[in-house]
């Protein structure tokens, strides 16, 4: 029993930490019922972002859900990105909602964007440089909008 | 149990860093907001942006330095399609909450014939501040944004413009 234990406690420790990013499409996918849209050269638009580094953007990682019913209510949505994600912008529109939530890593920042709108929901993750983060902090509104494709 | 814990302090330190509630009337007001805004951002976030501000740029500089005793900032803003959507009662709400005990003092009052008006709120604390909050009340948009944290009374008006919050006038503060 006791070797059971220790291999327990050993496997649990030995484990990868959990990828927030595939944790949170996991959850979604349980919420709605449905896979996550396949999006094709996915790849080819991170290796563009890798040499690019649009606004220092680094590891764009997106996953998209068409034709799903009722969203996560917004306390629900925070438990599934992680407690150790901080709320960093929230904006309510009439018919969608944006979720930006921040951690550190390492030098860099990740944020985690969730958007969710009519029977439509995005994720995207992106690594920012501090430099780029800065720049969401001094105009978070703005930012927040032009991650949703809106004019700023 | 050690493996929960660096969540459970970011849990409680999240919990902590929540900005006063607004009163029911003002949250009210989502429903009928075009858009509804809400920026929080903790000393953590607020220190490391703050480390990208030029020390070679004097404004860059105050700011900076002022961050450093910031602990949280939230910033709630409401977009309207229309005039009057809120009223009186609703302003009244909000303003009672900073006039009704809890240390706040009223330290500016700024009326427009255009409707835009903006109260400033300090809770002093020795010779310094520790708390701020601004009432912004546009004809098509309100905005709250509430500052916790060691601030000096003169250099309050650097800190508008930066993270979010609207920019003061500057030549009213000093």
């Amino acid at each position: 029993m006791r070797k059971a234990i220790l291999l327990a406690v050993l496997t649990a420790v030995a484990l990868p930490a959990a990828d927030d990013f595939e944790v949170l499409v996991r959850s979604l996918e349980s919420h709605y019922g449905k896979r996550k849209m396949g999006i094709p050269l996915m790849g080819l638009v991170n290796f563009a972002v890798k040499v690019a580094k649009p606004h220092g953007a680094r590891g764009l990682r997106l996953a998209i859900f068409e034709d799903v019913g009722r969203h996560p209510e917004p306390e629900s949505l925070a438990k599934m990105v992680g407690l150790d994600w901080k709320p960093f912008v929230r904006v309510d529109g009439q018919n969608e909602q944006t979720f930006i939530y921040a951690k550190p890593a390492g030098k860099d920042w990740k944020l985690m964007v969730a958007t969710l709108e009519d029977s439509e929901a995005v994720v995207v993750e992106l690594k920012v440089n501090p430099k780029e983060l800065a720049e969401w902090m001094e105009d978070p509104k703005g930012r927040a909008r032009g991650s949703r494709g809106e004019e700023r | 149990m050690m493996r929960f814990l660096p969540i459970l302090m970011a849990a409680a330190a999240a919990a902590f860093a929540q900005a006063p509630t607004l009163p029911p009337e003002i949250e009210r007001l989502s429903k009928d907001a075009r858009e509804t805004v809400t920026v929080t951002m903790d000393a953590k976030l607020l220190q490391f942006a703050a480390a990208f501000l030029s020390e070679r740029n004097p404004e860059e500089a105050r700011v900076k330095k002022m961050v450093a005793g910031l602990k949280n900032v939230v910033v709630r803003s409401f977009e309207f399609d229309r005039d009057q959507t809120y009223g009186a009662a609703e302003l009244n709400a909000l303003r009672s909450q900073y006039s009704t005990g809890g240390g706040w003092q009223k330290a500016v009052e700024v009326r427009s014939k255009l409707g835009e008006n903006t109260d400033v709120y300090f809770r002093p604390q020795g010779q310094e501040l520790n708390g701020l909050a601004v009432v912004v009340a546009e004809p098509r948009e309100l905005t709250v944004v509430y500052v916790e944290g060691a601030i000096k009374p003169e250099e309050v008006a650097d800190l508008g413009g930066h993270f979010g919050l609207p920019r003061f006038g500057r030549r009213s503060w000093r």
